[in-house]
């Protein structure tokens, strides 16, 4: 898996040091409601279309938000869930101290990894670089290993929350994740039941 | 076979402190936490999220992204596969642009009909009328609208596909809940699940947990250039999907 690939960049960026990302938003926060009212007739020019017909009026109100698999909630107490399902990406400043703090106290990582996986996960999007080759895509592939980035329909974002979280490979000594010392790295489940679709919409089927 | 309701995103925060507890045996605080969605997603599913995901499409210079919500999160043979109707739900896609982490242009699906019978409007990519949690219709002209459970669009536009799919999520849902069973839910055959190793099932022996599920998937593909902030110059942009719920209704 080009995954482990990316963990052993990431340990090298550590060890030496680097910034490898640099494009957290770091402002305080803001408002994550800002005035519904404001805009409620701009830019609208109904169809005619039966579709159309008596919305114009209406606010829709976040109910959920998903940006990195598994990330945003993992380290957020719950108490604090449905805040976090009303924020946006932008949600850093926020919610940022909470994953690191979590990462060092309750995962037992170093603080400078905690720092970092911070700084890979916040803003909470999946980040993509279309300036790299369609070759690299992958999750966090766009901070840990100069890739496209995004998420693939094939990437393994359970086990990769997991090395992320627990394997040593993560600490600058660069030990293994070896089954029974850290049993908690893979669910031993690397693909999906069906194959995806090489055409549009990519998706398999439906059961049926 | 009824399937209990779980929330992905609670899955690595869970282990994380089942590994605590294993390891500390002090962690009242974390094993007091409730990793339940919140109450209103558990209640009303539709509005659950379960993934984003955007990929090369073969095709180069295109991009894919995806939205895949429950409906709720159920095997096969259901016959209630529908999204939410406009008059109650709006689903979108965000894009950041300009590393600001604000939506620069959105993507807005909403939904007619019932189970079966819906139909889809597609606006955008544009600007959003507001930036933040509280939204409106774009409006204006369609981009694409039609049957769900049906590609619409041009290969060399923008394509979209709306309805059931195979839910693209794998896990060995079953060995997490073992590993920590006060995470199980309180219905159906997980919940029967108690306490084992702290160590996920061998390969070979785990079991794809979502194997045989469907979810109800947003697909979009088209030019890469339309996502970015310079075409000429495309550099980074951040994605997301929010599903959100029409005030009063």
């Amino acid at each position: 898996m080009t995954w482990m690939t990316d963990v052993r960049t990431l340990v090298a960026a550590l060890a030496f040091g680097v910034s490898i990302v640099g494009c957290g938003d770091t402002t305080s926060p803001r408002s994550p409601m800002p005035s519904a009212s404001a805009n409620l007739d701009k830019g609208r020019s109904n169809q005619g279309d039966e579709d159309d017909d008596a919305d114009d009026e209406t606010i829709y109100d976040q109910t959920d938000f998903l940006g990195n698999p598994l990330v945003s909630e993992v380290t957020i107490a719950k108490a604090n869930h449905a805040l976090y399902n009303r924020t946006q990406p932008y949600n850093t400043a926020t919610f940022l101290p909470q994953t690191a703090g979590f990462v060092t106290g309750v995962a037992g990582r170093p603080a400078e990894y905690a720092a970092v996986l911070g700084s890979v996960l916040y803003p909470d999007m999946l980040v993509v670089d279309p300036s790299k080759s369609p070759n690299t895509a992958g999750w966090l592939s766009w901070a840990l290993a100069n890739g496209w980035g995004g998420r693939r329909l094939t990437d393994d974002v359970v086990d990769t929350g997991l090395i992320a979280i627990f394997s040593s490979l993560l600490n600058p000594t660069g030990a293994s994740c070896a089954p029974g010392q850290l049993p908690l790295c893979t669910d031993n489940v690397g693909a999906n039941d069906v194959p995806f679709s090489s055409t549009f919409p990519y998706l398999a089927a439906p059961h049926s | 076979m009824k399937k209990p309701k779980y929330r992905r995103g609670w899955l690595v925060p869970a282990l994380v402190a089942g590994g605590l507890v294993a390891g500390l045996a002090t962690t009242n605080r974390l094993r007091a936490s409730d990793h339940q969605d919140t109450p209103e997603v558990e209640l009303s599913p539709r509005y659950d999220v379960n993934d984003v995901y955007a990929f090369p499409a073969p095709t180069p210079g295109r991009t894919v992204l995806v939205l895949g919500t429950s409906s709720p999160i159920t095997p096969a043979k259901t016959a209630s596969f529908t999204f939410g109707t406009k008059d109650q739900e709006l689903y979108q896609v965000k894009i950041d642009n300009n590393g600001d982490a604000k939506e620069d242009l959105v993507f807005q699906f909403t939904f007619t009909g019932a189970a079966g019978h819906q139909r889809v409007t597609m606006h955008g990519p544009a600007r959003p009328n507001e930036v933040g949690t509280a939204n409106t219709l774009l409006g204006g002209k369609k981009t694409l609208a039609g049957p769900t459970n049906t590609v619409l669009g041009s290969a060399s536009g923008i394509q979209l596909f709306t309805g059931p799919r195979d839910d693209p999520f794998f896990i060995d849902l079953e060995a997490f809940f073992r590993v920590l069973p006060d995470r199980k839910p309180s219905t159906g055959p997980l919940s029967q699940i108690t306490q084992g190793p702290l160590t996920f099932r061998p390969a070979g022996q785990a079991v794809d947990f979502v194997r045989g599920f469907n979810d109800m998937a947003i697909v979009v593909e088209l030019p890469t250039s339309m996502l970015v902030a310079d075409p000429q110059h495309p550099s980074k942009f951040g994605v997301w999907g929010t599903t959100s719920h029409a005030r009063g209704n």
